[in-house]
């Protein structure tokens, strides 16, 4: 295998990246709303869980990041985590949150 | 010793030795470690771009091993260069429970940042990975982005 070869996927992974990635832009706008208000919730709480039909969420303020765990609701599933810097501004706080919450969604559903 | 358990030992051994970039652009002579982490150079994401109309700063990264492993974690982190030192800008984090077979690679491509402006910004990725393989946890240190890539792309 060449070390230098650059980094792709087979057509299968790639469309469930770009799958993902997609529901990651629809999410944006169609939940916008709900995400809002989580975020103000996980702002006053802290810490917030939700789940969707596969995945249960945790969120959590740690330090400086917002914090984001997900757990197929399946064993044996991927789980994984995404962290993002808090930003200074509370706008700006609800918008990154946003995104984290849609990213988290979005992921959940990259399932072989 | 058996020949078998010499194998498996130099293999583990190999696992071991630290697979940046740099060093992954190959000296002549260089042995190939079984196990390797691959990163790829940040970038704006094409499709969301072409789909959404979002643009979005993305580095990739994939483990590749020669010998059967299990659990293996990869963790992708995007950084920004700043005036006072570098900034975070994400970290994603997967764990695949399951085995995979000897050459076959863990992929994870779906760390990513939206932008929230084009204001010009360097970008730079760390990767690092952990597997369990031959009955132990197996850590892959920090692989860099062979470079600094400057992108419109305010985050």
């Amino acid at each position: 295998m060449d070390v230098d070869a650059p980094l792709t996927l087979s057509p299968e992974e790639q469309q469930r990246v770009d799958q993902a990635m997609d529901l990651f832009g629809d999410l944006l706008t169609s939940e916008r709303s709900r995400y809002e208000q989580q975020a103000r919730q996980l702002i006053d709480n802290q810490t917030l869980a939700t789940e969707t039909d596969d995945f249960i969420f945790t969120y959590k303020i740690n330090g400086d990041r917002y914090i984001s765990r997900g757990n197929p609701k399946i064993s044996g599933g991927q789980n994984f985590s995404i962290e993002f810097p808090i930003p200074n501004t509370e706008q700006e706080k609800i918008e990154s949150l946003v995104e984290l919450f849609a990213q988290s969604e979005a992921e959940s559903s990259k399932r072989d | 010793m058996t020949f078998r358990k010499l194998i498996l030992l130099l293999s583990l051994f190999l696992f071991l030795i630290p697979t940046t970039a740099k060093a992954a652009t190959g000296e002549p002579n260089e042995p190939k470690a079984p196990c390797r982490l691959q990163i790829s150079d940040a970038h704006i994401s094409t499709s969301l771009v072409e789909k959404r109309g979002i643009r979005a700063i993305k580095i990739n990264a994939s483990s590749i091993c020669n010998v059967p492993q299990s659990n293996v974690t990869i963790t992708v982190e995007i950084w920004k260069t700043g005036l006072l030192g570098n900034h975070f800008v994400q970290k994603r984090t997967i764990n695949s429970p399951g085995t995979t077979y000897p050459n076959s690679r863990v992929n994870h491509f779906q760390t990513f940042k939206k932008c929230k402006d084009r204001d010009s910004t360097q970008y730079f990725g760390i990767a690092y990975s952990k597997a369990f393989i031959a009955g132990k946890w197996q850590y892959a240190r920090h692989t860099q982005t062979k470079r600094i890539i400057p992108l419109n792309c305010g985050t």
